[in-house]
């Protein structure tokens, strides 16, 4: 890569574009315009088409609503679902009981299982071992890529005995679950999850033995955080900044905006304006007293100072919350019991209702408002990604001045891993990365 | 002397010999014809009288690779597009220069197919499965669409001949097949037997 005039003040201009991020969720790509070494733009192109669903959601019936934003992802599915029966069960006063409670925390160790497991080995530890792919990683890393495909499997199996099958599950509804599985069901994956545990304790050390980039921008993280547990279900927003609020007034504290170059809306703080970080390195930097035991204890002997400022771990978060959930899944199977109602009765009223849970890549907001019918008049969906874009573009900002002296397909590359570090969900549709360089 | 065993192999043993074939109905359940493969499964699923595994899979992914592991043959039933009359039924072993079907692309959520998934099974030293597919000739495959009438004959045709191709599949190698085989729409002869 080289320097070239441009214009009449003739000052060194270089622009980078990524046309397609690779191994990412969705169609993006990135672009970049470089002055005398500066930085001087820098915008992720989100150019998938609008999918509306918010609008699809208005006049439909609540109880559909679980169904239909479960279809917003084949990844996460569970967080949408679970988003919406809670902030549709603030709008009708519905408390489900403890069985419920657990039975749901249960479905999100899936998810998270598959989710984590998916990105950790087959979508980020390429970038990390110097492949373009898993395919290329597994001729030298087979037993890794055999240990990522039954941990990932081991998720979809608990998906499918909760949710009725492993791709947009179908047994959830707001106030409990349409059916949930008999003990003898469960009790099958015991041991599958008790080779889990152990196994993402390994690759816990496996991933924390990486090489980082030095890289540590002064973030603001944001999570969910509960009184006794790690979060996922429940229930207030609190950040690293000492924002401590209540679902209700997240569009108070946080502000989605459309910026030109993306399909996607952008999220930042309302009152300053500024970018915002949510994800498992978030989750873990504000609730890392609230780990299970084994968890907490891979996370204190990998070698990495919790917390950590350096988005590069977050692969390594990610392996303490895989931990995590095998280890809170296996407690929560062997304490189960069925119910014997598998979801609470309600009247249905008129009313409004927020949420925010923990998808695995982070925060996903949602609020209802539904009239006397049970119609939805309203919806809004914040998901974790688009909260994660003004970050994103912060962070490449801050990174590009450190390498621009790497060759054009190196920064690509380095361009790539650091937007994987979010885990965006705009799809993983290709394997490759096309840069551009123009000179003018 | 022998092929040493494959990481896979030392932890979950060797492929079983004479294991059962397991059936993979691919496809989108909302896209007209393209639902075809899950039907098809669906229906054998329903009627409960194949000894073969039944396995529907509505969105592949990575997911490709679990259902190609232990078993020693795999049907995939997915939708095709080559130009033929709707209802066409194409019986092609894989890999297969002849048609491309749509399982060999990437064109699922996650940019990973069959040849993703191969490639990914060869490089982990996995032991391959004999594979064919059984294509559907499409007739439409829009958003929300019903099946078309062509796609559902061929519906019809594949589940009351379904013994019949399990037979034919399990004595593939004897009965030397080894290319693609194509039966019109209406054709009860399928497959051949």
């Amino acid at each position: 890569m080289t320097t070239s005039p441009t214009g009449p003040s003739a000052l060194p201009l270089r622009t980078v574009k990524v046309e397609n991020l690779s191994r990412v969720e969705g169609e993006g790509g990135l672009y970049a315009r470089i002055e005398n070494g500066k930085v001087r733009e820098v915008k992720l192109d989100i150019f998938e088409p609008p999918r509306f669903f918010e609008a699809f959601l208005r006049g439909r019936h609540f109880q559909e609503v679980p169904d239909i934003t479960a279809r917003i992802c084949g990844i996460c599915p569970v967080a949408y679902q679970m988003s919406s029966v809670h902030a549709l069960e603030a709008a009708l006063g519905v408390t489900p009981g403890p069985e419920i409670r657990a039975l749901r925390r249960l479905l999100y160790c899936g998810e998270w299982i598959e989710s984590h497991a998916l990105h950790i080995y087959l979508l980020q530890a390429p970038d990390f071992l110097g492949y373009d792919s898993a395919i290329a990683m597994a001729a030298d890393h087979a037993k890794e890529v055999e240990q990522g495909l039954r941990l990932k499997k081991i998720g979809n199996d608990l998906l499918e005995i909760l949710g009725g099958r492993a791709t947009h599950p179908v047994s959830v509804c707001v106030g409990g679950f349409y059916k949930t599985p008999r003990r003898a069901e469960l009790l099958k994956l015991r041991s599958d999850l008790e080779w889990g545990m152990e196994a993402s304790i390994a690759t816990v050390k496996l991933v924390s033995g990486l090489k980082f980039p030095d890289f540590t921008p002064d973030y603001e993280f944001v999570s969910v955080s509960h009184p006794d547990e790690y979060p996922m279900n429940e229930r207030k927003v609190v950040s690293s900044t000492g924002i401590d609020i209540e679902p209700a007034e997240f569009e108070r504290v946080f502000l989605e905006e459309h910026v030109e170059h993306s399909t996607a809306l952008h999220s930042k703080r309302a009152d300053n304006g500024k970018s915002y970080f949510v994800g498992p390195l978030a989750r873990i930097n504000l609730n890392f007293e609230k780990l299970l035991p084994r968890a907490k204890e891979a996370a204190k002997t990998c070698g990495i100072a919790w917390p950590s400022r350096n988005p590069f771990q977050g692969i390594v978060a990610r392996a303490v919350e895989l931990v995590h959930a095998y280890e809170e899944a296996l407690a929560l199977v062997d304490a189960y019991q069925q119910p014997a109602r598998s979801r609470a009765e309600f009247r249905v009223h008129a009313g409004e209702g927020s949420a925010a849970t923990e998808a695995p890549r982070g925060v996903l907001y949602h609020r209802y408002r539904i009239n006397d019918q049970g119609l939805v008049e309203f919806a809004k969906i914040v998901p974790p990604t688009a909260q994660n874009y003004r970050r994103m573009e912060d962070d490449l900002r801050l990174y590009l001045p450190g390498i621009l002296d790497r060759s054009e397909p190196e920064i690509a590359r380095a361009c790539e891993n650091l937007v994987r570090n979010y885990d965006p969900c705009i799809s993983c549709s290709t394997h490759f990365l096309k840069l551009k360089l123009d000179r003018e | 002397m022998s092929k040493p065993a494959s990481q896979y192999e030392r932890e979950h043993g060797a492929a079983k010999a004479g294991a059962c074939l397991r059936v993979v109905g691919l496809g989108n359940p909302y896209a007209g014809d393209d639902s075809v493969g899950l039907e098809i499964v669906n229906r054998l699923r329903a009627r409960g009288d194949t000894e073969c595994e039944l396995v529907a899979l509505a969105r592949a992914g990575v997911a490709l690779v679990e259902v190609l592991r232990d078993v020693e043959a795999v049907l995939l039933i997915d939708a095709v597009s080559s130009g033929s009359p709707a209802g066409t039924l194409h019986l092609i072993p894989l890999p297969s220069a002849e048609v491309e079907p749509r399982v060999l692309v990437s064109l699922s959520s996650h940019g990973w197919g069959l040849a993703e998934t191969l490639e990914l099974m060869e490089a982990l030293g996995r032991p391959f499965p004999r594979l064919a597919l059984l294509g559907v000739e499409v007739e439409t495959v829009e958003p929300g669409a019903p099946r078309s009438k062509e796609v559902e004959a061929a519906i019809d045709i594949v589940v009351s001949r379904f013994s019949a191709l399990w037979e034919y599949l399990a004595g593939a190698e004897k009965n030397g097949w080894s290319g693609p085989l194509r039966f019109v729409p209406g054709d009860t002869t399928f497959p051949g037997l």
